[in-house]
């Protein structure tokens, strides 16, 4: 534990964060500049033109899944280590993950990141000034809110919502 | 029997809220997860209404239902312009602004029902009235049963007379090409929010039959878990006709009571009965993805 003038910051805060900008910096760098990176981007974009091209969707789908099973269980584990765990916190855990992305915008990799910060702020917050019963009505009403004004999320490319569903 | 007379009304109150929700998924093609919710203000409205101020049942179905039309909008004109995963993101928020709504509005130094403490939060409410109809108590397992069938029966002739109306069919039009539909000069927008008050409207009357059979409420009746499973029962029946949310309500009502007559052991027989009934679901969704009985399959 340690004392960063009136904050305190337990040990597995500091591991989580420190396992936070390890994976999600790696990530970043694995998606942007790797060559199976580039594919799993180009499967994103339009996955009819990416079979064209010769490669086997299913099974970049089937890697891409794994890595966010792998993203996953890194995060459980960080949270495992600093709360505890139990059967039913996965929906939860994903539920909030989900509005982050909504908040920060598809397709972007630096927007979830912003959301899921600006989320726990918020989530956080609201504890602080007005009570913990709130914050599932503020993070959903959120939700709503930004999928009212700005569907494609604060960074996300602008689309039709048509084309894309 | 009065087992087996419970299991029924439960069927009949899962039968309302299958059909009332394949009006929307199956008719509409809009996946939501917002029903429970209004299931629960179905149920509120008719306890509130009942304990408080001493209505009928009747009387306080149809205030509930009239309630849930009109809190419908909330799906419905996100529905105007979103479609697939964003809408079912938009009727989550729904969904989860309900249940936060009916589990905070509530204030220990109030009465019960009085506007501060209108729901009693997660403590719930307690000694429901059990129905009546033209001065008739209904009190034994028999009667109860034969009450939910009946509230039921007129449910789904409801349904079935509105969905093979002109009506139905610009529904389905609708579903399978929204912008050709409105080309022939058809107000969408108008019929989806018809479609969710209508059945949000009659869903509500299920909310209100549980709450009169259970005699307490609270608020996980509008959780999201209660949602998943209405939605799982209308998807493992089959979308888009009568049969199929019939069968859904049948086989995942039957499923964990049968379930409970295998000889389990006693430590994991819950754990393992979850299990069971997860794998069977799972196997279904994969070699039969449209449902027992479905004739439309969802993107």
């Amino acid at each position: 534990m340690t004392r960063l003038g009136s904050l305190v910051v337990t040990g597995a805060q500091w591991a989580s964060l420190g396992a936070a900008v390890l994976l999600l910096g790696g990530f970043g760098l694995f998606l942007m500049r790797s060559d199976l990176g580039l594919r799993l981007r180009a499967l994103a974009d339009n996955p009819v033109q990416f079979t064209l091209f010769g490669y086997n969707m299913n099974h970049h789908r089937l890697l891409a899944f794994g890595l966010a099973g792998f993203f996953a269980a890194a995060s459980a584990l960080v949270t495992a280590y600093d709360i505890g765990f139990d059967p039913y916190a996965g929906l939860h855990a994903v539920l909030l993950a989900v509005v982050a992305v909504i908040i920060g915008g598809q397709g972007s990799f630096v927007g979830p990141v912003l959301g899921a910060l600006l989320l726990g702020v918020l989530r956080a917050q609201v504890v602080w000034y007005w009570s913990a019963r709130w914050q599932e009505a503020v993070t959903f009403g959120l939700l709503a809110l930004i999928l009212l004004l700005r569907p494609h999320g604060l960074l996300g490319r602008k689309s039709r919502l048509e084309a894309t569903s | 029997m009065s087992y087996l007379l419970h299991l029924l009304v439960y069927f009949d109150i899962y039968l309302i809220v299958t059909l009332s929700l394949n009006l929307v998924v199956g008719y509409c093609g809009l996946l939501t997860l917002a029903h429970a919710g209004y299931y629960a203000v179905g149920g509120y409205a008719y306890a509130l209404l009942s304990l408080n101020l001493g209505w009928g049942f009747v009387p306080a179905a149809l205030a509930g239902a009239a309630l849930a039309g009109v809190l419908s909008l909330a799906v419905s004109l996100p529905a105007w312009r979103l479609r697939g995963d964003f809408f079912v993101l938009a009727s989550l928020a729904v969904q989860a602004l309900i249940f936060s709504g009916l589990y905070n509005w509530s204030s220990s130094d109030a009465p019960l029902g009085s506007w501060r403490n209108l729901t009693n939060g997660p403590l719930g409410i307690t000694g429901i009235t059990g129905p009546d109809l033209l001065g008739w108590k209904v009190v034994s397992p028999l009667s109860m049963a034969l009450f939910a069938t009946a509230v039921a029966g007129l449910c789904a002739f409801v349904l079935w007379r509105l969905q093979s109306s002109p009506w139905g069919r610009l529904l389905l039009s609708l579903r399978e090409d929204e912008l050709a539909t409105r080309g022939l000069g058809k107000n969408t927008r108008l019929a989806k929010v018809q479609a969710f008050a209508v059945s949000s409207a009659i869903v509500s009357t299920a909310g209100a039959l549980y709450a009169a059979h259970i005699h307490y409420l609270d608020p996980s009746s509008a959780s999201l878990d209660q949602g998943i499973l209405m939605l799982s029962m209308v998807v493992v029946g089959g979308l888009g006709n009568f049969r199929g949310p019939l069968l859904g309500a049948a086989v995942l009502i039957a499923l964990p009571e049968a379930l409970r007559f295998l000889a389990l052991p006693d430590a994991q027989a819950a754990n393992l009965r979850m299990l069971i009934y997860g794998l069977l679901l799972v196997l279904l969704m994969h070699f039969r993805p449209q449902g027992i009985a479905g004739k439309y399959r969802l993107q």
